[in-house]
């Protein structure tokens, strides 16, 4: 078998692996806790939306909260119990803020909703398979936590490459190597779930050069797939992402694309193994296998953990000392942080933790100066200067920072491990990325807030000169009709009188018409007091009728000249008026038929638990709404050809 | 003696010769006026409020720009603001002038208290990024992502129901504390009962 | 009992900044033992007088700054610019000599900056130039390479604090002196000798160039290898810089070897070795950058060669290396490399238009 090249990652580092203590035994379960609190707000966005209440009783693997969204992950019950309690709750996270949850009480029966797979992947098309992946709630398992229904969902990018992460390059953790081992052939169905989907040229699965046993596993169960196992050298941090693709093809992906624009997907081997189980055995993604490490611990090992466990008792399971324990690290000592209480739970990105004592991981140095010796470009394997960001971000000179790439750094940590003045670089740099993002927003922000006020000055400004122009006009119509004379007076009285009972006649009319729309929306309901209503109706039509009357009378009696014109645009107006109003119904009445027949369709969707959001209903009823509410405005503008809706 | 002399008309010329030079270059590249006066205008928070004694964050920058208003000015923009400006202009950082406000540490938006609401929209044309909707005799309300917390419709409101509130942070908005630098060290303790 | 809430990474690899400074005082050993074997006691009182003095300013300036003294005197950065500077100096040069140059050296050359790290210039060579200028007798004063028994330990120690105004002193001091091969050469050359006639008379003698200071060299070439091997300084600017004077020397050789000498000469006399491994890999005046490096020891290399040949001065390493310092933030400005995933490299330090 010819072996696939390996490209050289530049710089990078070599520490201890400490991955023996949690190789000892086989992947064991953990008991049932008393609770469990599922994290509804896997990724960055909006969290789920809980679909169930509280006092509900739940299922094993029944869903509790859904997304609209179409980058988001659904939520499932990881044992079933009832539900106690929906609202805040901390979680892992470095900040101590809360997050939404469910707490589930379980009742230690541990009973599964009925569920099915199915293991002919091959026959189902790929947009179906997708949506299972979503309904199962599967994401990123390497720890960012990616919706992978999404990542998958190339829409139409092809892709040459299919990259499996099993290189598993940080110290302690071990879950990628033990799954490699107990599981192999699962894995390797997952892969081809995967495979089946993106129809790729090339498989690769890369594998640090350390996990001889997971290797061979792994190479067994690759054998006629087609499906390649590449051994990468052990070097932190060869499981990157970008750093990965680097090595296994020679590519670099350019910094501001997405790494599926150049053809290539990454999947870990986690989320391999969860697609196998979520198709082939319809289960959706409520467990995880987590390393529990650290000296701390009496029994060290990987767990299949349940997501929502109290980290707490996990650890206990565990054999945890309380009296040694310095350090409590989820995730990684490169690229993992430090906890403050162990109340929190397991959500399903957390593939590691370390329960430290002070020998094994003694308090940092205090920092020193920097004496600029460049062991950290040395070592940094996206090739930036470590040490400018440095004088940046401790000068806050952010723009200087963002032009040095600072945005293109991944946290690995490589640079603050080899520093012999202890500086603590990385937390220099999420303070300096989280400041730039901050003053962007506020960039934004203002910039938003000064549009509006440019555009609520030229509303103001334009109201002010259309009501100049309109008294320009009234007082230019006024003096080229009328001298000022005796008879130019009465005139005036005589137009003050039309226009009062223009008012009232107008206003009946309105009365009127609303009455019987009244009457006909109550016609359609059968309610109970038709009658009063038809009189009602009957008695306004009458009014309206009568002061319409009057009004012509009135206008009768005026001199022909002035008559005219003073009440021309008042006529047509009036002779307008019922016209447009009756668009007006015809339109308002198509609106909400429109709007009921929405809604129904909105209810639908949503009563349909796996549909998929990337389908648009169409609808065509407010077309019509749209076209009959043009038609009003079309009249309306011809009414008041100045005015214009801002 | 007369080398000396010499000496001495020699530099005194010389030194005319280049004041004038750099008096000249000074005149001719003035600050181009327009364009600075946007520039300023972008580094301002843009709330409108009137706090820095200018009608707008326009007119401040204006005044600037014309080196007629200090930059310490702005207390919704507060030390960042003061300093870009500084920045931007070549000049001192100058610490806020409390005679124009004090600088909040977090973002606050307007509330209206629905009960009291009469109606009299006020409050709406008092808004000037109009964050308020209603129309007369109908119920006012703020939309909050609009609202820069100017507070100029507090003022207006004749039944006073309006409040500004603070923000909450959000999980969103949090970032990592930046280390204290040398000397120190950079992690702090926590009490072991908090595991137990 | 207490649990700890770090920022990540939680494990941190072994290097520490005291200790590469202590490597870097190992490193010369070598050279001051050969200094002592070929010219005396001389050096090595200087280097002692030149560390208390430097601990001394050390400790004041910090507590003047409001520092933690013992936590920032444990970087060791004192001691070894006070060595550097007194392995530079002349063997007998009087004691006043040792103290103001490092005193100067600290305050100025690096405090006044804003302490370790932020300094521009090297600040041994800061201060050596500093004294070459103020006191041009006493620091061009060297003694021939006549072993260790030509001024016993008492008498060499009697003849640095005795600041050359006792008049049998002065005598004695006389007595010793001689020229440097540099200086020899130098002078030699302008008097129209030709340099196969300069390299047989004293104070040559010696197998490569120049008698005993072609040890010392060698000396200091053995430590600069020691810290290459540890890792304590980038093996590019040595290079560099060697590379670049005896290519020069070569050339220079190659059209007149009556008039310049060859690069073995230059590379094994005066203060090349030293400038090459200790002076111009001092991490934090030197260029940055992997490219940076390069460009700044060859420019160094070069002008070296220029002042030796061409200048005012005999030695040039301190003047080289100075003019270079000032260069360093241009070099860095133009030799960033190529971050991952973008096309080409970024020039310049970034103000964004807004």
């Amino acid at each position: 078998m010819t072996k696939h090249r390996v490209w050289h990652l530049r710089g990078g580092i070599y520490p201890p692996e400490n991955k023996a203590q949690s190789l000892q035994q086989p992947i064991r379960s953990m008991p049932l806790p008393a609770q469990l609190i599922v994290p509804l707000q896997q990724y960055i966005g909006s969290p789920a939306i809980p679909c169930v209440s509280i006092g509900q009783y739940v299922f094993k693997g029944q869903l509790i909260a859904n997304s609209p969204q179409a980058i988001s992950a659904p939520v499932h019950a990881p044992s079933s119990g009832i539900i106690t309690q929906i609202g805040q709750h901390p979680v892992i996270h470095p900040s101590p803020l809360e997050q939404p949850c469910i707490t589930i009480d379980l009742d230690g029966k541990d009973t599964w909703i009925a569920h099915q797979g199915s293991p002919d992947y091959a026959g189902q098309s790929q947009d179906d398979l997708l949506l299972r992946i979503r309904a199962a709630g599967i994401i990123g398992l390497g720890g960012a936590g990616f919706p992978t229904a999404a990542k998958l969902h190339t829409s139409g990018q092809k892709i040459k490459t299919l990259i499996i992460n099993g290189a598993e390059c940080e110290p302690y953790i071990t879950t990628d190597d033990i799954l490699m081992r107990e599981r192999a052939a699962d894995i390797v169905t997952g892969i081809q779930v995967i495979a089946h989907i993106l129809q790729p040229e090339e498989i690769f699965i890369g594998i640090e050069d350390n996990k001889t046993a997971a290797i061979t596993q792994m190479e067994q169960a690759t054998l006629d797939t087609g499906i390649e196992v590449v051994v990468i050298p052990t070097q932190y941090p060869s499981g990157g992402e970008r750093q990965l693709i680097k090595i296994l093809t020679g590519k670099e992906v350019p910094a501001d694309n997405l790494i599926a624009q150049s053809g290539v997907i990454v999947q870990n081997i986690g989320t391999a193994y969860s697609i196998f189980e979520a198709i082939v055995h319809g289960k959706p993604l409520i467990s995880r296998v987590t390393t529990l490490s650290g000296q701390a611990l009496g029994t060290p090992g990987n767990v299949e953990a349940l997501i929502g466990t109290p980290i707490k008792h996990l650890l206990h399971h565990a054999g945890l000392d309380t009296q040694q324990v310095f350090r409590i690290i989820v995730g990684g000592p490169m690229m993992g942080f430090s906890l403050i209480s162990t109340e929190l739970p397991l959500s399903k990105t957390t593939n590691c933790l370390i329960a430290a004592t002070r020998d094994e991981m003694p308090p940092p140095p205090p920092e020193q100066d920097c004496i600029r010796c460049g062991l950290c470009a040395d070592v940094c394997p996206v090739t930036l200067l470590p040490q400018q960001l440095y004088f940046f971000s401790k000068s806050q000179e952010l723009d200087k920072a963002e032009q040095h790439n600072i945005f293109d750094c991944i946290e690995c940590g490589a640079c603050a491990y080899v520093c012999p003045s202890h500086i603590p670089l990385v937390q220099y740099y999420r303070h300096t990325k989280g400041s730039i993002e901050i003053q962007n927003n506020k960039e934004n922000k203002s910039g938003h807030a000064r549009r509006r006020f440019e555009n609520r000055n030229a509303r103001l400004q334009q109201e002010e000169n259309d009501k100049i122009a309109k008294r320009q006009a009234r007082i230019n119509t006024v003096t080229v009709i009328a001298p000022v004379t005796n008879q130019t007076l009465s005139a005036e009285n005589n137009a003050m009188e039309i226009a009062r009972l223009k008012t009232a006649a107008a206003t009946s009319a309105k009365l009127a018409v609303d009455a019987k729309k009244a009457l006909i929306q109550a016609e359609r309901k059968q309610a109970q007091n038709l009658d009063s209503l038809r009189e009602q109706v009957e008695t306004l039509q009458k009014n309206a009728e009568q002061a319409r009357q009057q009004l012509l009378k009135a206008q009768e009696t005026e001199t022909p000249s002035e008559a005219p014109a003073a009440s021309h645009s008042a006529n047509t107006a009036t002779l307008a008026a019922p016209q447009t109003s009756a668009d007006k119904i015809a339109a308002a009445l198509a609106r909400n038929e429109a709007r009921k027949i929405q809604q129904e369709r909105a209810r639908a969707v949503t009563s349909n638990s796996t549909e998929s959001t990337l389908a648009h209903p169409d609808l065509t009823a407010p077309n019509t709404a749209e076209k009959a509410s043009s038609t009003t405005e079309k009249t309306q503008n011809t009414r008041h050809p100045s005015h214009k809706d801002s | 003696m007369t080398h000396i002399l010499l000496a001495i008309l020699v530099i005194m010329s010389l030194a005319l010769l280049f004041g004038s030079l750099l008096d000249y270059v000074a005149l001719r590249l003035k600050i181009n006026d327009k364009g600075l006066v946007n520039k300023i205008n972008a580094l301002l928070p843009q709330t409108q409020c009137g706090q820095c004694g200018f009608a707008g964050c326009q007119p401040y920058a204006d005044a600037i720009a014309h080196n007629e208003a200090a930059i310490n000015r702005c207390p919704p923009g507060g030390k960042t603001t003061i300093y870009e400006l500084a920045d931007l202009l070549g000049t001192e950082p100058l610490p806020l002038n409390p005679e124009h406000g004090v600088e909040k540490d977090l973002p606050y938006v307007a509330y209206i208290r629905e009960e009291e609401c009469i109606g009299c929209t006020k409050c709406i044309q008092a808004c000037p990024v109009d964050a308020i909707l209603g129309a007369a005799k109908l119920m006012h309300t703020v939309i909050a992502d609009e609202c820069t917390g100017c507070d100029l419709c507090v003022e207006p409101c004749p039944v006073d129901c309006i409040d500004m509130i603070p923000v909450k942070p959000k999980n969103i908005d949090w970032i990592w504390d930046k280390p204290q630098g040398g000397g120190h060290v950079a992690f702090s303790r926590i009490p072991v009962s908090s595991i137990q | 009992m207490s649990l700890i809430n770090a920022s990540s990474p939680h494990t941190l690899a072994k290097n520490d900044t005291g200790h590469m400074m202590q490597h870097v005082v190992l490193a010369t050993l070598p050279g001051l033992l050969t200094l002592t074997l070929f010219f005396g006691w001389g050096s090595l009182i200087n280097c002692m007088i030149a560390a208390i003095v430097a601990l001394a300013c050390e400790c004041v300036v910090l507590f003047l700054r409001k520092r933690p003294v013992a936590f920032y005197l444990n970087d060791y950065s004192a001691v070894v610019t006070a060595i550097l500077l007194g392995l530079s100096l002349p063997p007998l040069s009087p004691w006043w000599i040792s103290c103001i140059g490092t005193a100067f050296a600290i305050l100025v050359g690096k405090h006044l900056y804003g302490g370790l790290g932020n300094n521009i210039f090297n600040p041994a060579m800061l201060a050596y130039a500093f004294l070459l200028i103020s006191f041009p007798v006493q620091m061009t004063s060297w003694l021939p390479a006549a072993g260790l028994t030509q001024v016993g330990f008492i008498e060499t120690f009697q003849l640095i604090f005795n600041n050359h105004f006792d008049p049998a002193s002065i005598a004695r001091i006389d007595a010793l002196s001689g020229a440097t091969p540099l200086d020899s050469v130098r002078s030699e050359l302008g008097l129209s000798k030709t340099l196969p006639l300069i390299y047989s008379t004293s104070p040559f003698d010696g197998i490569f160039a120049g008698k005993g200071w072609e040890w010392v060299n060698i000396g200091f070439l053995l430590g600069g290898l020691y810290l290459i091997f540890k890792g304590i300084i980038h093996w590019q600017i040595p290079l560099a810089l060697l590379l670049t004077l005896a290519t020069w020397a070569f050339l220079f050789m190659g059209y007149d070897s009556d008039r310049y000498a060859s690069p073995i000469f230059h590379l094994l006399s005066g203060g090349t070795m030293l400038g090459a491994f200790f002076i111009a890999t001092d991490p934090v005046t030197a260029a940055t950058s992997a490219v940076g490096r390069w460009i700044y020891g060859a420019f160094i290399g070069l002008t070296i060669y220029i002042i030796r040949t061409f200048g005012g001065y005999p030695d040039a390493v301190a003047f080289a290396v100075l003019l270079m310092n000032l260069a360093v933030p241009t070099i860095d400005y133009y030799t960033q490399p190529r971050t991952y995933g973008h096309k080409e490299a970024k020039f310049g330090r970034g103000k964004r238009e807004r």
